[in-house]
């Protein structure tokens, strides 16, 4: 390759710009090895290159507003007039409702006395499985639990299971002094109503012992029928 | 970088005889050039570096040969032709896995002295000039050529340029950079007149 043939073909600022096949760039390499003022211009272009990219890299991008990420919203956005207003209307239509519909009828079921379904569940006996109570959707019922007196137990623990034998609570109850090995222990325990579907619960009670222990006293069923 | 016009007989005689300023100036030449070239073919500063030792070992050992170097106007090609066989070489025995070291590329050549890092600077202090000078388009441009290193037929489709309009700009702010830097060396400025 002659000089000016480089020169006529931008040959230098095609290198630094990497457009050169490998061929063509083999054959400027040499040419440029060979030729100082070739050699001059790469060498200042090559500088030229690499400067740049220091100084544009310092350079800060302005970036548009459009392009930023979205950034988070700071607490009190909360209390933008255009998001508070609707809410605190929606919590005024909540409070008037309860205190106008639900609060009175919660008082009025709390202050007049009405009847509860209820079974016994005799703890520990064979054979006494099977007492039903029929309840209503969502009706709660009473439990009278008959538990075998034994010596030694300073509490007693029920605990309730649904027909998947899926423990739904537990309650604490009291030991009463026996006065006789045959006497049982009775106890109405009212279960709240909540959304249950019919079968068979089961109640195992455990005793707690002096040393922090506890042991099965017993279990009886019951089939809830919901009607 | 200091440039003779032409490579002549005493030139390589000098070399040949391991004259310390000419055997000075050989090395500072070529290794401008042979890092321009190594850099667009070798990933690690690493390699660039150990190939060129290599280039320049092997031509101080020919150049003491017998049948060695004969033709001063020639040692250009020499020199290009040696760099391609050791790249030939290297690429041989490169581990096929063998992935850079980012780390070991960002941290500062230690060969550079503080005489480079003054060119440097000054350079710099250049490039800024003819960047600020030219139109707000065309430093996006080299920005997105150089920095970003985006696919050229792309640019030119964004900015309704050719590829040509891309030449002559880097044309014309390389013969900047030159004009600038020839007109006010960096270097040590101020010497006193003895």
């Amino acid at each position: 390759m002659e000089h000016e043939e480089a020169v006529r073909l931008q040959m230098t600022e095609q290198y630094l710009l990497d457009e050169l096949s490998p061929e063509a760039r083999e054959e400027f390499e040499e040419h440029y090895f060979d030729c100082h003022e070739c050699a001059v211009d790469v060498g200042a272009g090559a500088a030229f290159v690499e400067q740049s990219k220091i100084v544009l890299a310092e350079r800060e991008e302005p970036v548009l507003a459009s392009q930023l990420p979205p950034q988070p919203s700071p607490w009190w956005a909360w209390f933008r007039p255009a998001l508070v207003l609707p809410v605190l209307a929606m919590l005024l239509a909540v409070v008037t409702y309860q205190n106008l519909v639900s609060v009175p009828r919660l008082l009025e079921a709390a202050n007049h006395p009405r009847e509860l379904p209820w079974t016994t569940v005799n703890i520990g006996t064979l054979g006494s499985d099977g007492a039903v109570i029929p309840v209503r959707s969502g009706e709660g019922f009473v439990l009278l639990l008959r538990i075998p007196l034994q010596r030694g137990y300073t509490s007693y623990t029920a605990d309730l299971y649904d027909p998947n034998q899926i423990l739904e609570w537990t309650i604490t109850l009291p030991v009463t002094m026996a006065r006789d090995a045959s006497a049982r222990d009775q106890r109405a325990v009212q279960v709240p109503g909540a959304k249950r579907k019919s079968g068979t619960y089961s109640v195992v009670v455990r005793g707690a012992t002096e040393g922090g222990g506890s042991e099965e006293v017993g279990r009886g069923s019951f089939e809830l029928q919901v009607q | 970088m200091e440039f003779y016009d032409e490579f002549d007989d005493d030139y390589l005689e000098r070399l040949r005889r391991e004259d310390y300023w000419t055997q000075k100036h050989f090395v500072a030449y070529f290794s401008k050039l042979l890092h321009i070239k190594l850099k667009s073919r070798l990933r690690s500063r690493q390699d660039v570096e150990d190939v060129q030792q290599i280039i320049f070992a092997r031509f101080f050992h020919n150049l003491r040969k017998e049948n060695g170097i004969r033709d001063a106007k020639c040692l250009g090609s020499y020199v290009n032709s040696i760099c391609n066989n050791v790249l030939l070489e290297h690429y041989r025995q490169r581990v096929p896995d063998q992935i850079d070291d980012p780390i070991a590329n960002s941290i500062p050549d230690p060969s550079r002295n503080a005489l480079d890092t003054v060119v440097d600077e000054e350079a710099k202090r250049i490039v800024r000039e003819i960047l600020e000078s030219l139109p707000e388009r065309d430093q996006r441009i080299l920005r997105e050529i150089f920095l970003e290193e985006r696919d050229k037929d792309e640019i030119c489709k964004d900015y309704g340029v050719s590829r040509n309009y891309l030449r002559v700009l880097v044309l014309r702010a390389k013969n900047k950079f030159r004009e600038k830097m020839l007109q006010d060396p960096p270097g040590p400025k101020g010497k006193a007149a003895d």
